[in-house]
């Protein structure tokens, strides 16, 4: 028992003994340093001062566990983190391993600061020539500078810059395509394929094209020339027998007959003559693009039941015998559709000359179609396309279900420039 | 009525879930698990009043104290009376509980446990 000289009086009515007083403030001075596990002692009284110490035990406690929370729920989001970022490196890394293509990391002035070439033979030079330094120090000149042009484009959208060129890898010149965006800060991230190979491929399949095209004319000018020359006589021929035999006849019935008969051999030598200008338009070759077209319109029109109109505008006395066929052929393909398919009499074909290439249109009102719908592209829009990429042209089909069809063609000059020749408009 | 380390519980005659928290018991935080599974199975899957004496027991770490305060207090107990000692301390104990755990049922400190199972009985279902 404490000696009543010890007792302190903290407040009227409560008297502490002192050794319970110090070991209270010596223990709340450890909490205070930063113990938190440590709790200030209670006595068996349950006294006013046990109340206290129960108080500030209690804060304490609460300090203490909050924290623990708070650093458990800190852990384990680290935790997470970690994991989500090792799950991306495997998984980035799989990804890289699996692509064949070349990456690049680079600055927004060139300089190359990351690389990944799972077939390094495929670098233009070893790694430590190209990192660290910028386009211009490792690049031929000539590609250097549109590449710069490619990185600044692509420096200011979020649309893939699509950049093409050649490079000598290994003693043999290779084609690229590299696709460049914007990786954020000042970084561009260029994904170089090897398209060698796919372009060879192209050529390969454009020249087959273009030969199986080729071929193709020549058997029907042939076949053109045999129905002119050959038949057709022979029809004209048998026309003027009829037409003799006719007159030495004494039957007036006879006479009719052969006269009937002669009527048919006419025809059947027309049908022959359209059928011989429609496998080869020899008008093409005689008085040019405009009147060939001219012609098939009134024809089309005429046998077809349609109304095409036509117009023209600066279109040179003499173009390209291949881009005439093929512009020909196209607006033949393309009528012969319309009364086919559009279920409309009207139609509409232009052609037109401009500073650097020839356009064709033909469009109709009619009921369209789904262009993307495979079931809709025959051999005719197959052809036409064939056509176009062999001369390095380009062909738009704009069409819908229910707002009619318009195809576009436009074929580059070459490196003669054809000359210019006045406009008009024809109805056929 | 079934023992555990710390307590002992039972479900009485007037359909309270009664637990006392034995003599100078240090309750851990699995003790205090003990104890609450132990209580909610004294319900026979009915929600019902609960009285807890905590009048001879050491207090509770945070860790216990917030496991008793839990979802599981509120989804097997109508109400709580907490029956504490009638001095500072135990009055302190009882006050500090209700303040920082904040149980979410109808909760009181009773000294008189008498008192404490009247109230509760209003609170049956």
């Amino acid at each position: 028992m404490a000696d009543p000289a010890s007792r302190v009086t903290p407040r009227a009515g409560f008297t502490f003994d002192s050794d319970r007083v110090t070991a209270f403030l010596r223990t709340l001075e450890s909490m205070a340093a930063g113990q938190l596990d440590e709790r200030l002692p209670i006595s068996p009284s349950g006294d006013a001062l046990d109340a206290i110490a129960h108080a500030i035990n209690v804060l304490v406690g609460e300090l203490s566990w909050t924290g623990a929370r708070a650093k458990k729920a800190q852990e384990e989001k680290e935790a997470q983190l970690r994991a989500a970022v090792a799950s991306a490196e495997v998984r980035n890394g799989a990804i890289l391993r699996a692509i064949p293509d070349l990456m690049f990391v680079m600055l927004r002035d060139g300089t190359y600061v990351d690389y990944h070439a799972r077939d390094p033979k495929l670098l233009f030079v070893p790694p430590s020539a190209f990192i660290g330094k910028k386009v211009g120090e490792v690049l031929p000149p000539a590609l250097a500078e549109p590449l710069m042009e490619a990185l600044e484009r692509a420096s200011q959208t979020d649309d893939p810059i699509v950049f093409e060129y050649d490079l000598p890898i290994g003693g043999e010149a290779r084609t690229f395509e590299a696709r460049i965006v914007h990786a954020g800060a000042d970084r561009l991230l260029s994904i170089v394929r090897d398209v060698t190979e796919s372009r060879r491929a192209s050529e390969l399949n454009r020249d087959l094209a273009r030969r199986l095209i080729a071929r193709q004319e020549v058997e029907r000018q042939r076949i053109a020339r045999e129905l002119h020359d050959d038949i057709s006589q022979r029809i004209a021929l048998l026309n003027i027998e009829i037409d003799i035999i006719a007159g030495q006849v004494l039957s007036e019935e006879s006479r009719a007959r052969l006269h009937a008969l002669g009527t048919k051999a006419q025809e059947l030598g027309s049908d022959v003559h359209h059928m011989s200008y429609a496998l080869h338009p020899s008008w093409l070759e005689t008085l040019g693009l405009v009147a060939a077209l001219q012609a098939l319109c009134r024809d089309a029109s005429k046998q077809r039941n349609l109304h095409v109109t036509f117009t023209h505008r600066s279109i040179p006395s003499s173009v390209d015998p291949h881009v005439s066929l093929c512009l020909y052929r196209i607006a033949q393909e393309a009528l012969h559709n319309v009364a086919r398919h559009s279920q409309t009499r009207e139609a509409h074909v232009s052609v037109a000359c401009n500073a650097d290439h020839i356009a064709l249109q033909i469009a109709d009102s009619g009921v369209g179609f789904n262009p993307s719908d495979r079931r809709s592209a025959g051999l005719g829009l197959a052809s036409m396309r064939e056509r176009v990429a062999v001369l390095k042209g380009q062909l738009a089909i704009n069409a819908a279900p229910g707002a009619g069809t318009q195809i576009a063609v436009q074929i580059p000059f070459g490196s003669e420039h054809p000359r210019s020749a006045p406009s008009s408009v024809v109805s056929a | 009525m079934v023992d555990t380390k710390t307590a002992v519980i039972h479900l009485n005659e007037d359909g309270l879930v009664i637990v006392r928290i034995r003599d100078g018991a240090y309750q851990s935080l699995e003790d205090a698990k003990t104890n609450l599974m132990t209580a909610v199975a004294a319900t026979a899957g009915s929600r019902r009043p609960l009285l807890v004496d905590i009048r001879t027991a050491q207090p509770l770490d945070a860790d216990a104290r917030h496991h008793y305060s839990g979802r599981t207090l509120v989804d097997s107990f109508l109400a709580l009376a907490l029956l504490v000692a009638g001095n500072p301390f135990g009055r302190m104990m009882g006050n500090v509980y209700l303040r920082i755990a904040r149980p979410g049922v109808s909760t009181r400190l009773f000294t008189d446990e008498r008192r404490a199972l009247e109230w509760l009985i209003q609170h049956r279902a």
